[in-house]
């Protein structure tokens, strides 16, 4: 795809890998038909930013998150019940750990679903959907590679620390309470900070645009780091544009608060796309993996300005989500 | 005739220095160890009990003690060093029973570990392949009398056999420089510094030892929990493979 075109085609595919990895799992359970768009806006993939406001980093996109709890609420809007092992500690697993991690792999591709996991071969998410014990190899797919991964590699990848999440349950879900349920986490993402146990500077939501900037206002980006940044949250703005625009057109089993849903989600689907179209500029400026000059006075200031446009244009659009918010809010009591 | 030649030999024994002794210990004699014990053991057993204010769990130490001693004697450089070491290693199992209210009461390194292992490699160089004979020997003998004694409970058994076991199988993946020196930071919890002293290294090396031995202990850990896995799973009849559709997107 072009860089610096909005790519508001691609259905099947995003620079979330967690959004990827769990739309894949989701290909194999009972409700396969649940589009990528709706995963990424569901789980709130497609309205997250999280910005090293010294170096925008290239760990930003899943610093901060307890990984279970955020998979585990988002995929609940989408029906899914979901069980998670380990967290992003750095550490590998324990020989125990391993093994609750593999019997907990095996059992959930025995009945057919995968389960997704960190740092397979690259330290993206990725699925794995089959094992050997004969081999000791597990079947894995990320974003860079369709392969085998031996039983010991579990966890032990290029970071070294454990993270799978398979599927355990599904339930049908209200779609009022399910939009409810993503706005709940979209808007907590806009506002809180989300706490840390170092002093690292990571800032999400709409303090994250202001990070971005700040960082290249002091000359310290990293450049790789910036340009993974740009791609993930330039994409995930594209499919925030299209949930919105998805869910303008939606029934809700023509329930009368319908037409006021329709009405804020064409509204902020029209912010999200300036957004996208903001930061597929930026994406431009750095293109990933090369990352472009960052650091070089001129190109900064063009990406400030650009940074500060999406950003009032996403204020705008969450200000719509607010009122969709308070809106549903209002009709579930 | 035969019993006059050992008495004498005692008596000859009793009549050498403990640097001396230490020194033949070290080349493999059992009898300059024994004399060894002999002549330590009261004192040992004087250090454990004013540590543990009990003679039975004293008795214990002492035993665990003069194994390790003995695990360690090959290794050590310095013989003046045998008593304090022997001291530090009382101190510390002593301390270690206290802590626990008993030999591993409640913690247990390597139990959960079966011994799965293939046996050890063959191809040893010969030297250290005696080295290694003469410390499995112990862990063997060490293992018979922990399934022979009566005076602990069957779960505090079944755990010191299984941690002895576990170790035979898991140190074999280290050579034996690493060993000596992963086991005495291992069991005797020695400071660095006076592991380098004993094996007259820099402690920068000790910890490079350690480090790399633990990464290795840890790798070889990670091969017999997944061998072990393995097995329960073909015990329970639970699937041997299985592999889903590649994902198309």
């Amino acid at each position: 795809m072009s860089q610096r075109q909005c790519d508001f085609n691609s259905t099947t595919y995003t620079q979330t890998s967690a959004g990827q990895a769990l739309y894949r799992m989701i290909g194999y359970t009972d409700k396969k038909d649940i589009s990528l768009t709706d995963v990424m806006g569901y789980t709130s993939w497609a309205f997250r930013i999280n910005i090293h406001a010294r170096t925008v980093n290239i760990a930003g996109p899943y610093a901060s998150l307890s990984w279970g709890d955020v998979f585990r609420q988002g995929m609940m809007n989408l029906g899914f019940t979901c069980k998670s092992i380990g967290e992003p500690n750095l550490t590998p697993p324990t020989p125990r750990q391993l093994q609750e991690a593999l019997l907990f792999v095996q059992s959930s591709i025995d009945t057919g679903i995968p389960v997704m996991a960190w740092d397979l071969f690259v330290p993206e998410f990725g699925i794995i959907y089959g094992y050997d014990d004969s081999q000791q190899l597990l079947n894995c797919k990320d974003t860079a590679e369709d392969g085998l991964l031996p039983y010991h590699k579990l966890g032990r990848g290029r970071i070294g620390e454990l993270f799978v999440l398979g599927v355990t349950d599904t339930f049908e879900v209200d779609e009022i309470a399910a939009l409810r349920g993503a706005l709940d986490m979209v808007l907590d993402h806009a506002f809180n900070h989300l706490p840390r146990h170092d002093e690292e500077p990571y800032r999400n939501g709409l303090a994250g645009y202001e990070a971005w900037i700040q960082a290249f206002r002091s000359g310290s980006v990293e450049v790789v780091g910036n340009a993974y940044n740009a791609l993930v949250v330039s994409d995930a703005r594209e499919y925030a544009y299209r949930f919105l625009a998805g869910l303008s057109e939606k029934s809700f089993n023509e329930l009368p608060v319908t037409q006021e849903i329709s009405r804020l989600a064409l509204a902020a689907a029209e912010h999200y796309r300036e957004v996208a179209r903001h930061l597929a500029e930026i994406r431009t400026l750095f293109p990933f993996p090369q990352g472009g000059t960052p650091n070089d006075p001129e190109t900064a200031g063009m990406a400030i300005t650009l940074l500060e446009q999406a950003l009032a244009a996403e204020e705008r659009g969450i200000q719509q989500l607010q009122v969709m918010h308070r809106v549903l809010e209002q009709y579930i009591s | 005739m035969l019993l006059h030649t050992e008495q004498s030999k005692e008596a000859d024994l009793a009549a050498i220095e403990d640097d001396d002794l230490v020194d033949l210990a070290k080349t493999g004699d059992h009898p300059a160890f024994g004399e060894l014990v002999r002549r330590h053991r009261t004192k040992a057993f004087g250090w454990a009990k004013k540590l543990t204010q009990d003679p039975f769990a004293a008795e214990d130490i002492v035993q665990d003690a003069l194994i390790r001693a003995f695990l360690h004697l090959g290794d050590l450089v310095d013989t003046q060093r045998f008593m304090p070491w022997l001291r530090t290693i009382v101190h510390n199992l002593a301390y270690m029973k206290l802590r626990r209210g008993g030999p591993y009461a409640n913690e247990m390194p390597f139990t959960s570990y079966s011994s799965q292992m293939s046996p050890p490699a063959k191809e040893q160089a010969s030297a250290s392949a005696h080295h290694w004979d003469s410390i499995d020997k112990v862990l063997d003998s060490l293992n018979q009398s922990v399934t022979n004694k009566q005076s602990y409970d069957p779960v505090t058994i079944i755990m010191r056999k299984e941690m002895l076991e576990g170790i035979h199988d898991l140190l074999h993946c280290l050579n034996k420089r690493e060993r000596a020196i992963f086991e005495s930071y291992f069991f005797s919890q020695l400071r660095p510094a006076e592991i380098a002293a004993m094996f007259q290294t820099t402690t920068s090396n000790v910890y490079n030892y350690i480090s790399n031995s633990r990464r290795k202990v840890q790798q070889e850990r990670i091969k017999v929990q997944i061998t072990g896995y393995l097995k329960t799973r073909r015990e329970l009849g639970l699937p041997v493979a299985k592999k889903l559709a590649s994902p198309p997107y």
